[in-house]
């Protein structure tokens, strides 16, 4: 495959962030950041709990909710009956993992400049030597039936999967992440070989370094050890055909909650000629505080009349073919905030958004974004997000930057379709 | 080992009794500034207290509504001003924090962080010799959802009990939010009172990460807290039988809650009888970290590797009370199972059972972060906001040397101290299958 590199900087943020693609097909993704004492690795697949259906070699496969986490799970594992995580800890170093809709990720902090090599060698290493067994999987279904138990008991992830659920008919965007009881039990070694190799693909892959790192150091241990694949053609995800609309407008469900949490979720319709990534996610998070931020008008009546408390905010979430604008909190009438809210942004497409408004959440953004920089995990978790995203830090800078109130309204205009794409999920 | 990062600072008592931290550091896009009013856990005062910081947040003089507080917020590139409440020890702390961008950064908008501080803490809007009514009234409504909703993480509302449980009568079981049941009696005059009160006598810190002038920010300071404070603020004691001393062949008290949930939250309380001054604690932080605090500990390898009976579990120190608390989410069938487990690992430490290896680890681990602080200005605050609690000023080097001198002998000699006293579980209501 092509190599190349490629370097950026944006006027402000003051700094820098280095991308090369390696003849692996591995992009890596460097933030220096020279007077800090920590480095920080992180290496990302572009596979989640919504690649449940894909093709591969010209075969659809089905795969039982939950299969990308339990992988994620199983990938510490050694043949020799010991795992990445104690390999890690002789080293003295914290490592850790996730798997979001979109994304799986594998990553460490070292705080010891000589041990970060060492680090990298076993994170690029251990991540491209899958081994699943019958015995090694039974182990961890245990393990993972109390996650899902965890999150069974959280209201905040409960309110959140209804919402998508509601939002969603059929987009794997409505199932969870970790999956089921039921579900994990499909779960075999011969399904987790099929959709690593199917998805672990370096071209699928990045590798996010922040911190005092010697990129060229990096790139000569990943082009080592992470290997150019045979060509295989990269996997087709299948999303389905889902509908503009929203599935169905309330889902309710009882976990002793008083008062109701809430979440009120629009589903996002694709945009012709489409906004970049990095302008959407700019445009939604600035129009979402633009309408209901708590500097506003609307925010100050729904506190006056009892409806919403400091709880309440918004945000907004989006991978490859979904994208969802979010409002939320606890409230003692969650219906009526939602139909506060439809009016405040029907009355918002018809005046406008104040220049001054529009000015001050621009800056609270950029201000935001720039604070992020002071933190290594807020670079890597950022980057990942951006990757996911099939952008780069840098390029959301530009999005919040280069920002117009046109470009919300245009937004504003297309978005938030209260109508038919709206959803309202409430636990109480 | 890498080089450590010096963390340089200047400590000085200043005009009023206020204690001055300055860390200066250019490394950061921000200046972040804690301003830490101190006073000792009651229950009679405790509601009291934790109103303050949000009937300030809501109205101040310059700011008579949240609004306006927030839109000054976002316009100064999205200034970070936070009013709360902490609980370290047996103290409840006002904390007043601001998180601003640096000149550097924001030139064409310089910020004065110690400005914005001051405009919330120190000049609410007043009506009728108390606080405006109508924000007294907000702030009660926003607490009474605050401690209601309590219950909705399972994970942080167990750990809560089983202090609640285990430090009945001692401050530390004091609730540093407070009590739905003292709301009904909060008047805005009375709470008024309260807060000048505090204002006036209670020990005040002010911790500042970032690159500003140490000299401008003691004046400033001192102008701003001209008038309000008494001669001689009262120092926050340490209260007799804060330490108190466990028989060690006592059996631990059990206690019970039943909810409807999916997962059985199980928390094991222990009495470690080291105070947090003493050159012992960093023999128990050490502890802490091999057995269910660092990476890959004891209780993750053994109870969740091996055994595959947890997701989440690990252990806590909370030393300014000398307590350590290990907690897991579990199958109700497994509670027994797994507190035996737990026991037999710290046995096999009292026991000997600790490797060099496993100590050296933990060791290395500690002092790396500590080495690496200056990589965080909020874990550089929390560490000097410690600094102060304890009235110490040795730095982060006196840390690190606290640390390299711990022996795995001293290990085993603080777990042999150890006792659990108190067994919290969170179950649902239907009858065990055990």
């Amino acid at each position: 495959m092509e190599t190349w590199e490629t370097v950026k900087t944006a006027a402000l943020l003051n700094e820098t962030l280095i991308i090369r693609q390696l003849a692996s097909g591995l992009t890596v993704y460097a933030v220096p950041k020279k007077r800090y004492a920590k480095r920080q690795a992180l290496l990302c697949v572009r596979y989640g709990s919504a690649d449940g259906s894909f093709a591969a070699d010209g075969l659809r496969r089905d795969t039982p909710e939950g299969t990308a986490h339990f992988l994620e799970h199983k990938l510490f594992e050694e043949p020799d009956g010991g795992n990445a995580f104690s390999r890690f800890a002789a080293l003295g170093v914290a490592c850790n993992a996730f798997t979001t809709l979109n994304l799986t990720g594998y990553g460490f902090v070292c705080a010891d400049g000589e041990r970060f090599e060492e680090s990298l060698s076993l994170l690029l290493s251990f991540t491209r030597q899958p081994y699943f067994t019958a015995d090694n999987i039974e182990k961890e279904r245990g393990i993972i039936e109390r996650e899902i138990d965890l999150y069974a008991d959280d209201p905040r992830q409960a309110v959140h999967l209804n919402l998508l659920r509601a939002l969603y008919h059929t987009h794997p965007a409505r199932h969870p992440i970790a999956g089921t009881a039921d579900s994990i039990r499909a779960v075999t070694a011969e399904l987790l070989y099929d959709c690593y190799d199917a998805f672990y693909q370096p071209a699928n892959m990045a590798l996010i370094v922040a911190g005092d790192t010697d990129i060229d150091r990096v790139c000569a241990l990943a082009e080592t050890i992470v290997a150019a694949p045979p060509a295989a053609a990269p996997p087709v995800r299948l999303y389905g055909d889902e509908p503009k609309t929203a599935a169905q407008t309330v889902i309710q469900a009882t976990m002793g909650v008083s008062p109701p949490l809430f979440q009120l979720g629009f589903k996002e319709t694709a945009l012709d000629g489409g906004f970049s990534p990095a302008k959407k996610n700019a445009a939604a998070k600035v129009l979402l505080d633009s309408i209901a931020g708590d500097s506003g008008d609307f925010y100050a009546e729904m506190v006056q009349k009892g409806l919403i408390d400091d709880s309440f905010g918004a945000n907004y979430i989006s991978g490859p073919s979904f994208g969802v604008s979010l409002f939320g909190g606890f409230s003692v009438s969650p219906a009526t905030v939602r139909d506060c809210l439809a009016q405040a942004i029907r009355k918002l497409r018809q005046d406008g958004i104040p220049d001054a408004l529009f000015d001050r959440i621009k800056k609270k953004h950029m201000g935001s974004f720039i604070r992020g920089f002071n933190a290594l995990d807020a670079i890597v978790f950022g980057q990942a997000d951006a990757f996911a995203k099939g952008t780069d830090l840098i390029e959301l800078w530009k999005g919040y930057h280069h920002l117009t109130k046109g470009d919300i309204m245009e937004w504003l205009c297309t978005q938030l379709n209260e109508e038919t794409a709206m959803a309202l999920s409430v636990i109480d | 080992m890498g080089e450590v990062m010096a963390v340089t600072y200047r400590s000085v008592t200043i005009g009023g009794g206020i204690q001055l931290c300055h860390v200066p550091s250019d490394k950061f896009k921000t200046v972040h500034m804690a301003l830490l009013v101190r006073r000792r856990l009651s229950k009679a005062e405790a509601t009291q207290t934790a109103l303050i910081p949000p009937v300030l947040a809501r109205g101040s003089a310059a700011y008579p509504t949240l609004s306006a507080i927030n839109a000054r917020a976002e316009a100064l590139y999205g200034a970070v001003l936070d009013c709360g409440i902490v609980k370290k020890g047996e103290e409840q702390i006002i904390q007043f924090y601001a998180e601003t961008l640096s000149e550097a950064v924001a030139n064409d908008l310089p910020v004065d962080g110690l400005a914005l501080l001051g405009a919330v803490a120190l000049n609410p809007v007043k009506e009728n010799g108390g606080f405006r009514a109508a924000t007294v009234l907000g702030a009660i409504k926003n607490q009474r959802r605050i401690l209601a909703g309590r219950v909705n993480n399972k994970k942080t509302y167990a750990l809560e009990r089983l202090i609640e449980e285990q430090c009945k009568n001692e401050p530390f079981g004091v609730s540093a939010d407070g009590y739905a049941a003292d709301l009904a009696a909060i008047n805005p005059v009375g709470l008024y009172a309260h807060y000048e009160r505090v204002l006036a006598e209670a020990p005040i810190d002010l911790i500042v990460v970032g690159d500003c002038d140490t000299d401008k920010l003691a004046r400033q300071t001192e102008r701003l807290f001209d008038g309000r404070r008494s001669a001689a603020p009262t120092p926050v004691a340490e209260a007799d039988g804060a330490f108190p001393s466990v028989q060690p062949d006592a059996r631990p008290r059990v206690v019970t809650e039943r909810q409807a949930v999916a997962q059985t939250r199980l928390c094991l309380g222990f009495r470690c009888g080291v105070r947090p001054q003493a050159a012992a604690f960093y023999a128990l932080l050490v502890l802490n970290d091999l057995l269910g605090g660092g990476a890959n500990n004891r209780l993750f390898a053994k109870i969740r590797e091996q055994e595959s009976l947890c997701y989440d579990i690990g252990s806590l120190l909370y030393r300014f009370k000398s307590i350590l608390c290990v907690q897991a989410g579990i199958a109700r069938k497994d509670g027994e199972k797994v507190e035996r487990l737990v026991l037999a690992e710290l046995d096999d430490i009292k026991n000997g059972g600790l490797s060099d290896g496993e100590t050296d680890r933990a060791k290395n681990s500690l002092i790396k972060e500590y080495a690496t602080l200056s990589d965080d200005p909020h874990a550089v605050m929390d560490f000097y906001f410690a600094e102060a609690l304890l009235r110490e000023q040795g730095g982060v080097q006196a840390t690190i040397e606290g640390i390299r001198a711990v022996s795995k002998a001293a290990v085993q000699a603080v777990a042999a101290k150890i006792t659990l006293d108190t067994v919290y579980i969170l179950c649902d209501g239907k009858e065990a299958s055990s």
